[in-house]
């Protein structure tokens, strides 16, 4: 099981606040999935390989060729900030 | 205490492709903002990666190129982070199986010598937009028309030792890059990026100690400071008794120094899995044979052809073979002038020195490789004296492309006829009788200094065109 | 008089014969929806003037001599299909304003056929969910009782189905996302093989799972929208590349000595008694029918669920990292710097379902977790996997319920997280293994449709729309409709 602590960097690495009125909450449903998980140890997988996708073909390798499908306009319309053709975001600071 | 330097490399190199590694937009250099992008480069709800068949080959290409073994299953996962210039949350890499193994590259040193670094992977990634701060006032600017260009991520072990040897290094990966024809390699443009992984130990320690990544450093130059100051701060740490913190650095060539980089990630889980939205990519040997046979003649081989069968030294086949254009106006001199020594001598003496005057490279100029070839066979059939082809390497540089018409047009062609060189010796030994006798009454070393007032007059009766060896010859003869 | 139930098969004929317009179709459907919708609330947009645009083109084709069994046929699709200048929301503050500047492949393909949306489908927010509760634009009502969810997470397009606001919705399959609906819903539902139908332009939730199929009246019309929908797509690595056969051509087949295999798990403890008796008559029908009845095992069908619930989540944690408000999509106001812009914009635009599955997805996937809970379920899914496969080589297809009750009451306080998860214990199996099953009617209990599964084998499609097709010819609980006032007729 795991903690409060553990639960708000779960969440920050997933850029996601949780308020301090809900942090335990949230701590007690995110424990209740985990305990789902515990059922998993009691198969046995030795030398089972991990299955990532059901499909097992290869790769299709496209041809290097340039097309270009919704012009800059229709790419950008959605943007809620841009100006000069850049989508903007606060200052970074590097 | 006598501090080693430990130091292995992370290069990107962003592949010549026409289109992106998982889309199909343009990936050509210079163009507008946010232009060259499909919905998948700005990672609109639903769009999906698709691999470009090229950026395969390229790798397969590279893998080849230095000796490594070709994965024959590899895959692709998902590094994720949050960043704007990383439009889906996460790059597409590869992790846990990249497409080229371990392989061996021969660098050359300066001095000759051959430096072996072991090349531990390479595997193709997506590069990320680009930042553009302060462009409007209190905001940073998202460009994503360079997401999603294909790159292909060498990384080597930590065999480097000293900055020369990654300077050396770097100069190869150019060299092979561009001969292998799938990628510009340039540092200065971002096409090959360099990270260095830094840390030091004392002499004879088998341990490695903790490291610091140096990003973003844009020049060889910056590269040897980087390395020379990053290790002087970690030697000064150590020596005080504290540790060296792992963490990502830049190179800040104002101030002199290296510096931290505020951190792009809260804490660097990358949470790396296997891309599901991608099948393993499967290469067959048929495949990897038929990539071998059409890969183009390799710069150590060159250099081994250049030193056994054409008879140059270590250190010409270096510098001729740093690149490709180099190596084949070399080759293609050489088939016009059949003299390579004398191709290796104009290439690296005159043609060199007036390509570093205008910073120029040699794809740059108008001095063709037929033009310099046929100027070297004026000089071997005598029909040029030196000091004239010099003359007529500045009308190759200029763009007249025919040597002999130069050589007509300005009447350059040296004075061989024995003839009228007599006739000039002789008129000269009748004009001149005080330095007859001068000459006549002196030791031999003194003599060589006198005959110099000969052959100047003889030179300029002869508008500089007399034959030197000749000329040389019949004074010695007539003056006695 | 065309009634609002009618099957798209009947439609295309009485379209055929001209005894109605694709025109007046399209008007019926507007006019019901927009009558009907603020109950139900199984469409979020209606696009009036390019459903009717569409409606005329199609008749103006059908008068030009052109011939298609869905031209002109309207239907709806879930919001989460991207379709090019109208708004696709996936149900999510995080999209509510998003035009998307492209189409969906499955929305081209359904086009190119001649059919005409009418709008967009209510779903469960990004497709996490088993009853349409947690959408942005609220709950969707169950036609068959108001007060009861429809299922998820294509609540919206089965609701929309079963109240006859169109014969046909696409809807997308995850853990059961179609079938589940489907059976409480009343009507019929298929999830095709994981790679027979284009996932380019859907919006992403589990990547190795999601799979569009149609919701629609009948199994011969599920027929004939997959013959459509099908197809690989160059842009989609993972659409296989196999043909498309004509799925209509084999639903008239016999189904005598087809073997039918009843895994004896699925009639366990988690299931209702009366879902068990309905299900178990529909199985009698198909011994009736000629179909050999097998009992056969699946051992791995609860460990489904915790397989499901680390892979879904993990996957969808990095599929909604794009959601970050600086291309597209919800911004806070007024962002202090960027990490302000990241944390707010996207704990403000998700709802709590889905923050509660980035949150245990990112955890499943980080460096201490990784091989415990991530690798660990991708190696129980591949068991699972090759249980299915191994049953599936002793019976041709395999029967159970589609869900664990009927349909049940919105807001059930008593229902917790993971109780929730578990009404997908019977469906998320074809999930993991990436195989069609189709859910059809197969009776009522206090009312409250009851569906039945059917699994097949990978790229088995047209052997489950037969065994379905010829279960619905020998009974009538397909046609059953929604016994309530202004719903019929």
């Amino acid at each position: 099981m795991t903690d409060a602590a553990t639960v708000r960097d779960v969440a920050a690495l997933a850029r996601l606040t949780i308020s301090d009125q809900d942090i335990e909450n949230a701590t007690a449903e995110f424990n209740q999935t985990l305990a789902l998980f515990d059922a998993l140890s009691t198969a046995d997988t030795t030398d089972v390989a991990p299955m990532i996708n059901p499909l097992d073909s290869a790769q299709r390798l496209r041809t290097d060729r340039i097309e270009t499908l919704v012009d800059r306009a229709g790419l950008m319309q959605n943007a809620p900030a841009s100006e000069q053709d850049y989508f903007l975001v606060p200052r970074v600071l590097d | 205490m006598k501090w080693e330097k430990v130091m292995g490399l992370e290069v990107h190199l962003q592949l010549s492709t026409q289109s992106k590694i998982f889309s199909s937009s343009a990936t050509a250099f210079g163009a507008d903002a946010n232009t060259q992008t499909n919905p998948l480069d700005m990672a609109l709800p639903g769009t999906l990666p698709v691999l470009n068949h090229a950026a395969v080959s390229q790798a397969i290409v590279f893998g080849l190129g230095v000796g490594a073994e070709i994965g024959k299953v590899s895959r692709f996962d998902r590094k994720n982070y949050f960043y704007p210039d990383l439009p889906k949350g996460y790059q597409i890499s590869q992790f846990f199986e990249p497409i080229v193994k371990e392989g061996v590259f021969e660098v050359p040193l300066e001095d000759g010598s051959i430096f072996p670094v072991r090349i531990l992977r390479a595997h193709l990634e997506e590069d990320a937009g680009k930042s553009v701060h302060d462009a409007i006032p209190g905001h940073t600017g998202i460009d994503l028309k360079r997401a999603g260009t294909p790159l292909l991520e060498v990384v080597t072990e930590p065999d480097f030792r000293t900055a020369e040897q990654v300077v050396a290094y770097l100069k190869a990966l150019h060299a092979l890059v561009t001969y292998l024809g799938i990628s510009d390699g340039n540092m200065s443009e971002g096409s090959m990026r360099c990270d260095v992984n830094l840390s030091l130990r004392l002499k004879g320690e088998t341990k490695y100690g903790t490291r610091t990544e140096l990003k973003n450093i844009n020049s060889f130059r910056f590269i040897e400071r980087a390395i020379h100051v990053e290790a002087e701060r970690q030697q000064d740490i150590l020596e005080s008794g504290q540790s060296v913190v792992q963490e990502t650095r830049l190179f800040d060539p104002d101030n002199d120094e290296t510096r931290s980089m505020r951190s792009k990630e809260v804490a660097n889980d990358y949470r790396y899995f296997p891309d599901p939205d991608l099948l393993p990519i499967v290469i067959d040997d048929e495949t990897i044979e038929r990539i071998r046979d059409a890969l183009p003649e390799l710069p150590a081989v060159k250099r081994g052809r250049y030193t056994t069968e054409l008879g140059l030294s270590q250190y010409d086949a270096n510098l001729l073979t740093q690149d490709r254009a180099t190596a084949e106006f070399f080759e293609a001199c050489c088939a016009a002038s059949k003299n390579p020594k004398a191709t290796a001598n104009w290439m690296l003496g005159d043609l060199s020195a007036a390509l570093n005057k205008e910073g120029l490279a040699i794809g740059g100029c108008e001095v063709t490789p037929e033009g310099l070839g046929s100027l070297i066979s004026r000089i071997d059939d005598g029909t040029l004296s030196s000091k004239m082809a010099k003359t007529v390497f500045e009308g190759l540089w200029a763009g007249e492309p025919d040597v002999d018409r130069i050589i007509e047009d300005r009447g350059l062609k040296q004075v061989s006829d024995s003839g009228t060189l007599e006739t000039i010796v002789d008129e000269l030994i009748a004009n001149n009788p005080a330095q007859v006798d001068q000459y006549r009454a002196a030791d031999e070393g003194k003599q060589k200094k006198l005959i110099g007032f000969f052959v100047g007059q003889a030179m300029k009766a002869s508008k500089g065109q007399a034959n030197p060896q000749m000329l040389n010859q019949l004074l010695k003869q007539k003056l006695g | 008089m065309i009634g609002p139930f009618e099957t798209i098969s009947s439609l295309a004929r009485q379209l055929d014969a001209r005894h109605v317009s694709s025109r007046e179709l399209v008007e019926d459907a507007i006019a019901r929806t927009e009558t009907l919708n603020s109950t139900l609330n199984a469409v979020v947009s209606l696009d009036k003037p390019g459903a009717l645009a569409a409606a005329d083109q199609a008749d103006q084709a059908r008068a030009d001599g052109a011939v298609s069994p869905l031209l002109g046929v309207p239907m709806l699709h879930k919001d989460i299909f991207c379709t090019r200048g109208v708004k696709t929301s996936c149900a999510s503050k995080m999209l509510a304003d998003f035009i998307p500047p492209y189409d969906a492949t499955v929305v081209k393909k359904l086009h190119d056929a001649g059919m005409v949306s009418l709008g967009k489908c209510n779903m469960d927010e990004f497709a996490m969910g088993s009853s349409n509760e947690t959408s942005f634009f609220g709950a969707v009502k169950n036609p068959w009782d108001v007060d009861r969810v429809p299922g998820g997470s294509s609540g919206g397009s089965a609701a929309a189905v079963a109240a006859g606001l169109a014969p046909l919705a696409t809807g997308t399959d995850t853990g059961g996302s179609i079938r589940q609906p489907a059976a409480l819903c009343g009507i019929t539902g298929l999830k095709p093989t994981y790679g027979r139908v284009s996932r380019y332009g859907m919006i992403a939730f589990a990547s190795s799972m999601d799979q569009a199929g149609p919701m629609a009246r009948t199994a011969e019309d599920c027929a004939l929208v997959l013959n459509a929908m099908a197809g690989h797509d160059p842009l989609d690595s993972t659409s296989a590349d196999i043909s498309v056969p004509d799925y209509s051509a084999g639903l008239e087949k016999s189904i005598e000595g087809l073997r039918v295999g009843i895994p004896k798990e699925f009639f366990s403890s988690h299931l209702n008694d009366g879902v068990a008796a309905t299900v178990s008559a529909a199985v009698k029908e198909l011994e009736a029918a000629g179909a050999v009845i097998v009992d056969v095992s699946l051992p791995s069908t609860d460990l489904g669920v915790s397989t499901y619930y680390v892979i879904a989540p993990a996957e969808a944690s990095a599929n909604l990292s794009r959601y970050d408000g600086v291309r597209y999509g919800y911004r806070c106001d007024s962002p202090s710097d960027l990490q302000d812009l990241y944390l707010r914009s996207r704990t403000e635009g998700f709802g709590e379902e889905v923050k509660r599955r980035i949150l245990i997805g990112t955890f499943t996937l980080s460096a201490a977790s990784y091989d415990q809970y991530f690798m660990k379920a991708q190696q129980v899914r591949r068991l699972i996997a090759e249980e299915y496969q191994s049953v599936l080589k002793d019976v041709d297809v395999i029967a159970g319920p589609s869900a664990p009750s009927t349909a049940f009451v919105l807001n059930d306080g008593s229902k917790s997280i993971t109780d929730m998860y578990m009404e997908d214990v019977f469906t998320i199996g074809a999930n993991l293994a990436g195989l069609p099953a189709i859910s059809v009617p197969v009776g009522l209990v206090d009312g409250l449709p009851v569906g039945m599964q059917l699994i097949g084998s990978r790229f088995g499609e047209a052997q489950l729309l037969n065994i379905a097709h010829q279960f619905q010819i020998r009974t009538d609980w397909h046609s059953l409709t929604p016994d309530r006032e202004g719903l019929t007729g």
